[in-house]
């Protein structure tokens, strides 16, 4: 019995390690803040959170006020993830949840007045128009890079095996 | 270029009308930094600034920078020294894992097409621009003489 193996060619591609998008641009907020219609103490801290987790907090500086819009003012400066594009920032300060929310845009810079008051969390959408979409980049995907190195080398140990293979099914013949 | 004395500080964009936002830098370990008026600019390093007017900031520069930009595996804010634009390839040189490059066209308040090193396409990395660059291993980006 005559058997054919042709040659065997192995394609060796090059691997492109996978590639995040660009950061986006944090979403800065100031303004007022009361606590059952009282302006919050000085020295306060307020968080940003988005689905539970903390995303950026600031500090009172006055009583009833966090942040400015001076540029060098220290804002809430929340950091999102591309992924986290769209989704709700809630705001806190400890146990207790604003009623305001927001939808996390890159770039934006708001001026938003928290009012904690019980029963009422999260009741008030503060979203705004994204008016920052350019500052989200076109990455290519790992398909459309080009290929550093492609090489075509021999399989060497393909042919033996597949020769054994052939051999034996021969014998039982 | 080194910034000249007097030039030192993020206080010379003290006249930029930024509507609330504040300038920013971008560090591959902790994520956006928020830039104070006393803080020092960097050589080669990349910042974003908002202003709601086209407005001119003059900066005195003189000699090269004194020490190269360290870069960290992933994304990178980042400039390129010297006095004339160059492209990727050429001003990255000195860089093994760099594969992207990507600049901003404030004209347009877009991001321009992507850079890829070994792609047919050029990418130009002017002084004064800064721009995004991923490398996959951390790097050192050296001044030009």
């Amino acid at each position: 019995m005559n058997y054919r193996i042709g040659a065997c060619l192995l394609l060796i591609t090059a691997l492109v390690a996978g590639v995040c998008a660009i950061p986006p641009l944090p979403y800065e907020f100031y303004g007022n803040v009361t606590v059952n219609d009282t302006p919050a103490q000085a020295g306060v801290v307020i968080l940003a959170k988005i689905n539970g987790t903390e995303v950026g907090n600031v500090t009172a500086a006055a009583a009833g006020a966090y942040g400015g819009p001076g540029t060098f003012d220290r804002r809430l400066v929340v950091n999102g993830g591309e992924e986290q594009i769209g989704e709700y920032i809630t705001f806190w300060i400890g146990d207790m949840q604003a009623a305001e929310k927001v939808k996390l845009y890159a770039g934006e810079s708001q001026k938003l007045d928290l009012t904690f008051i019980p029963g009422k969390e999260g009741s008030v959408d503060k979203s705004v128009t994204p008016s920052q979409s350019g500052t989200i980049a076109d990455i290519p995907t790992e398909d459309a890079l080009p290929v550093p190195t492609q090489t075509k080398a021999p399989l060497l140990i393909a042919p033996f095996a597949a020769g054994l293979a052939l051999y034996l099914l021969g014998r039982r013949d | 270029m080194q910034p000249s004395s007097g030039f030192e500080t993020a206080e010379v964009f003290k006249s930029v009308q930024s509507a609330g936002h504040s300038i920013l830098t971008y560090d591959g370990s902790s994520g956006w930094v928020t830039i104070g008026k006393n803080d020092l600019l960097r050589p080669m390093t990349g910042y974003w600034i908002y202003s709601t007017t086209s407005v001119s900031i003059p900066l005195t520069a003189s000699g090269i920078p004194t020490e190269s930009k360290a870069l960290t595996t992933g994304w990178n804010l980042a400039g390129v020294s010297g006095t004339t634009a160059q492209t990727a390839e050429l001003a990255l040189s000195g860089l093994s894992s760099w594969t992207y490059v990507v600049t901003y066209d404030n004209s347009s308040q877009q991001y321009r097409d992507a850079g890829v090193k070994g792609a047919q396409a050029q990418t130009m990395l002017a002084p004064g621009e800064g721009f995004w660059i991923y490398v996959n291993s951390p790097e050192s980006l050296s001044p030009a003489a």
